[in-house]
């Protein structure tokens, strides 16, 4: 070969230059192209998971990226199936947390219990039922408050946030506190809480379990309350075992006044302080108790302190119902004043009424004794109108009979046929009357001597019965009965009497005898000796006196009934009965009707004894 | 002859009465006290009586009363108390009892006499009454 020429050589070798080039440029291209192809699905990929995470980020649970079957990298499909897979999962526990708070919503929703959820005492969560004791229509309107202060009384307040406290720093805490509440309209409540510490929300919080105790609380401050008054009493207290009869409680009371400590009284029983009171009486006083019978026992007995002195006790024994076994209580009083001043009372009262009793018998005496001189002092009043009446008509018959006896003479002188046996008869009956009338005035006289208390015995040695017998004698002189005297001579000679008293008493009552035996039938004067005295009856067979009269004779001004029709002024026999009584002497009368009387006068021969006071008659 | 009754227990008064009215020209009776007075009434019918109050066995009032009561056939009769009580009250008893008159001791006979005349012409002109009824019914 020879060589070439230069210029082929060189056309040559620039060929397979530009060949080169064009090779270069058009693999360049294709790679460009092939390069775009392939990076636009990888692309389209990374801005939906940016896209995913975002929307994840803003909540969104409901998320699924769609994954391009080629094209891609193996190590973006990876990541983005882990995606999708992480937000199903994500949904899923979602759905299991919203479950959740629906099943705790139910659970505390139905709770009779109130829960408050709170944090930093900031209202998170409240039930009906807490709405319900705070007194708010539903658990809205409690949340709307916002504020747990609202709801505890201030003055608990301090007390919870020391109890939050101590539960944050995990502090010893009780479990259960009491609080004083408030309601909407701001009363009062009592309330138990409990308090746990919870997970709210991702977040700590505190979960108030809340029971209204309000009515279990007022029960226990009355309770107390009783207990406290029972404590103060001034009332013993003891409660003791009904079998053992061992003391179980006493109050302050008890302690004081028994001076025992309460210690002491423990190891005691009521026997202990009752020394009147043995066992077998005791059980036989609470018998009724244990029994039923009895709802309580009311006693008073001594109780003896420890320094041995001794108080009256009024004591008040009940069964209490204490559950397993029977108890007594025994309320005691000390009634040791109240019983001394009971007894003074009493005393005092005995003493009034004592002297109430003798004023009451004094007046009733005083009254008796008004009435009966009232009683005297009419029936006098009425005996002398009675005898104003009687001595009227006593003077007026005499005078009558000497008027009319004057009228008949008067008138006879004037027809001229009066005879001297006429006249003489006439002045008989005028002197007659005119006796009559002497006597009556006598009679009067002597009722207005004894009056004016001028009837005075003057007691001497005098023949009892020469008087008698005098008296008889003048007697028969007017009297058509015959008078007859036995034992007159059996008489003593002398007694000591007033002669001229003794001749009235017996001329009064021998005329008696004869004026009340008006059909003539005899009169028997009768003496005799009887121990000291003599005795001297007069005895007459006239009308006698009936027995409803008998007390009464005697009296002045009275006159029997039988005496009506005769003369009679009712003083005779009440002068008679004076003097002998001036005598010391007695006068007894016995008497039948129509049959007669007997007047027995008994006279002490020696006089009346030396009393002054019968000596004088004071009228 | 008008007959008059006259009881009275005082023996001197019963006669001084007695003797008055026979001069004055009655038939005079004499009882001396209630009881006997009763009977002399019952038995004499007398046209008019005079009576004392206290006597024996029967008292004034006491036969009035009876006579008033017990004989309504002697209603007509005229009763006058002659008495020694002169007490209001007793005088109005009296004449309640169903006295016509009742005059008191001691006695003024012209009184007396005057007082039973009245009576007795008062009861005539009754008994003329009567006897003209009688005549008219006839």
């Amino acid at each position: 070969m020879i060589p070439q020429p230069v210029s082929e050589l060189r056309q040559s070798t620039w060929n397979i230059q530009r060949d080169t080039l064009v090779i270069f440029v058009l693999g360049l291209l294709v790679a460009v192209v092939v390069s775009i192809l392939a990076t636009i699905p990888v692309l389209r990929s990374l801005t939906a998971l940016s896209q995913g995470v975002k929307q994840l980020e803003s909540g969104e649970t409901n998320i699924q990226l769609k994954i391009p079957s080629q094209f891609i990298p193996v190590e973006l499909h990876t990541l983005l199936t882990a995606f999708n897979s992480m937000v199903e999962s994500v949904l899923a526990s979602a759905k299991a947390l919203k479950s959740g708070e629906q099943q705790f919503r139910q659970l505390v929703e139905g709770s009779i219990q109130g829960v408050i959820i709170h944090r930093d005492h900031e209202l998170l969560f409240a039930n009906q039922a807490a709405a319900d004791i705070h007194g708010y229509e539903n658990s809205e309107a409690l949340l709307s408050i916002g504020h747990y202060r609202d709801l505890i009384a201030p003055e608990e307040f301090n007390r919870l946030r020391a109890y939050k406290t101590a539960l944050q720093n995990g502090e010893f805490t009780p479990d259960v506190y009491e609080v004083e509440g408030l309601t909407k309209d701001g009363s009062r409540i009592y309330l138990e809480i409990r308090v746990t510490m919870i997970n709210w929300l991702g977040k700590p919080a505190m979960q108030n379990v809340i029971i209204d105790i309000t009515e279990r609380k007022k029960a226990e401050i009355l309770n107390l309350r009783l207990a406290q008054i029972v404590e103060d009493s001034i009332n013993e207290v003891l409660v003791f075992d009904a079998e053992t009869l061992k003391f179980l409680q006493v109050n302050a009371s008890a302690c004081k006044n028994t001076n025992y400590s309460m210690h002491e009284l423990e190891q005691m029983t009521p026997l202990d302080l009752k020394p009147n009171i043995s066992a077998e009486q005791f059980d036989r006083i609470i018998a009724p108790l244990k029994s039923g019978a009895e709802a309580h026992i009311q006693f008073e007995t001594i109780h003896r302190r420890k320094d041995g002195s001794l108080y009256d006790a009024s004591i008040i024994l009940q069964q209490i119902d204490s559950g397993n076994r029977p108890v007594f209580a025994a309320i005691i009083e000390d009634v040791s004043d109240k019983n001394k001043t009971k007894k003074m009372l009493t005393e005092h009262r005995d003493q009034l009424q004592a002297s109430v009793d003798n004023a009451t018998q004094e007046l009733k005496v005083k009254a008796s004794e008004l009435e009966e001189a009232l009683g005297k002092e009419k029936e006098l009043n009425r005996l002398q109108k009675e005898f104003v009446s009687m001595a009227s008509h006593e003077f007026r018959t005499p005078l009558a009979i000497i008027d009319s006896s004057a009228q008949r003479l008067k008138s006879q002188i004037g027809k001229n046929n009066l005879t001297p046996e006429d006249v003489a008869r006439r002045v008989e009956t005028i002197r007659g009357a005119v006796q009559r009338m002497t006597r009556l005035m006598e009679s009067t006289l002597s009722v207005a001597r004894m009056e004016s208390g001028k009837v005075k015995t003057q007691l001497e040695s005098c023949s009892i019965a020469k008087i008698v017998q005098e008296v008889c004698t003048a007697q028969q002189v007017v009297a058509t009965n015959p008078i007859a005297t036995f034992g007159l001579t059996d008489l003593p000679e002398t007694i000591q009497g007033d002669a001229n008293a003794l001749e009235q008493v017996f001329t009064n009552l021998l005329s008696n005898a004869v004026k009340y035996a008006p059909d003539g039938s005899k009169i028997e004067v009768t003496g005799s000796t009887q121990g000291k005295h003599v005795v001297i009856s007069v005895r007459d067979h006239g009308i006698g006196i009936d027995e409803e009269d008998m007390d009464r004779i005697g009296e002045r001004f009275f006159r029997a009934k039988t005496s009506t029709g005769i003369e009679g002024t009712g003083i005779g026999l009440n002068l008679v009965k004076t003097m002998i009584e001036e005598h010391g002497g007695t006068i007894k009368i016995k008497s039948i009707r129509d049959k007669g009387s007997t007047f027995t006068v008994s006279l002490p021969i020696l006089g009346p004894d030396l009393n002054p006071q019968s000596r004088t008659r004071v009228a | 002859m008008t007959t008059i009754l006259c009881i009275e227990d005082e023996v001197s008064l019963r006669a001084d009465i007695s003797e008055e009215l026979g001069d004055a020209g009655y038939n005079v009776k004499l009882a001396g006290d209630g009881e006997e007075g009763l009977e002399m009434i019952l038995k004499y019918q007398p046209d008019l009586v005079l009576c004392d109050i206290t006597m024996p066995k029967k008292n004034g009032y006491a036969l009035l009363s009876e006579i008033r009561g017990k004989y309504p056939l002697l209603a007509e009769m005229p009763f006058i108390f002659l008495s020694a009580l002169t007490d209001k009250e007793l005088i109005l008893n009296g004449l309640k009892c169903g006295a016509d008159s009742y005059l008191t001791k001691p006695i003024d006979f012209e009184l007396l006499l005057t007082t039973i005349q009245t009576s007795l012409r008062q009861i005539n002109r009754i008994k003329l009454k009567q006897e003209r009824f009688l005549v008219l019914d006839i």
